[in-house]
């Protein structure tokens, strides 16, 4: 991302898990046949890397081309989002990533904010016209999706 | 724990991580392949926290075996489609494998007002949610909500 001033995450665990946090099942509403739900949580600790390059490497930058090194500093992000309006519906069977699903593509709108020393953020008022590509839905995937479970 | 000790712990952790996962390093060509990107900030992408293992104990779920390659680094996680392909064509949304159930998944571009900014800024928010039965690390059933940030 060039010229990419913030960058807020919540991490990878060491076993890979990516920007995942562990929440309480109430932040979620969701009905994935209608092609609704919300996610809304407040004040949740993440870090902010900078850019995606430091935030890929640790803090490490890059070399070539030359992105410098910035050490994460903790930051406080805050966000509610819909899913709602229905643009699509399908049922998904994908072999090569075993998972299936029963999917709605929907319109979606957020609203953040990032707080931090020195620095706030704040998004500008829920947009549909801002979404690019949402998406709800019941899944299985893994051992699920073969049936071992 | 001080700045600096919790500096060192997240390069340790990142390495540890790559040296497991990610043997093949980060390639010139595939940075330059993938550099490209938007302005401002981001909402999402990664480094392993304290907090995010913290949170995540001996019932933390695995991340689903593919993903992207941001930087020619594989995580374990597919954004969301920026061209809108119709639903058949999208990658498992869902971060976390062995897993059975609703899942919430966005991808929005907007602006907002930052400290210090007299334009607007630009924001990229790649966010979403995983809700429903897992087997865990520890090869146990569970239940819980993960929150991508």
């Amino acid at each position: 991302m060039t010229q990419q001033i913030h960058d807020y995450n919540a991490g990878i665990a060491p076993n890979g898990l990516f920007w995942i946090i562990s929440a309480p099942q109430e932040v979620v509403q969701v009905s994935p046949g209608s092609g609704t739900a919300s996610l809304r949580m407040t004040d949740v600790s993440v870090i902010d890397a900078h850019d995606l390059a430091n935030a890929l490497t640790g803090g490490h930058g890059f070399t070539n081309p030359f992105i410098p090194p910035i050490a994460p500093v903790p930051a406080t992000v805050s966000f509610d989002i819909e899913w709602s309006g229905v643009l699509e519906r399908a049922i998904v069977v994908n072999e090569d990533e075993d998972f299936t699903g029963q999917y709605v593509r929907t319109g979606a709108t957020i609203q953040w904010s990032s707080n931090q020393p020195g620095f706030k953020f704040v998004s500008e008022p829920p947009n549909p016209a801002r979404n690019v590509y949402s998406v709800v839905g019941h899944e299985r995937n893994g051992v699920f999706f073969h049936g071992r479970q | 724990m001080n700045d600096q000790a919790w500096q060192g712990l997240i390069r340790k952790r990142i390495a540890q991580h790559f040296r497991q996962f990610h043997p093949e390093g980060v390639g010139r060509r595939n940075f330059l392949r993938t550099a490209a990107g938007a302005a401002g900030l981001a909402l999402s992408s990664g480094v392993w926290t304290p907090r995010a293992s913290a949170q995540l104990g001996g019932d933390e779920p695995k991340p689903i075996p593919g993903g992207a390659t941001p930087l020619g680094i594989l995580v374990h996680h597919f954004p969301l489609p920026t061209n809108a392909p119709p639903l058949a064509q999208i990658n498992d949304p869902s971060e976390i494998t062995d897993f059975n159930g609703v899942i919430g998944d966005t991808q929005i571009r907007g602006g907002g007002t930052g400290t210090g900014f007299a334009q607007t800024l630009a924001y990229r928010a790649d966010m979403g949610f995983m809700q429903g039965e897992y087997v865990g690390e520890d090869g146990n059933h569970h239940y819980g909500t993960f929150v991508f940030v």
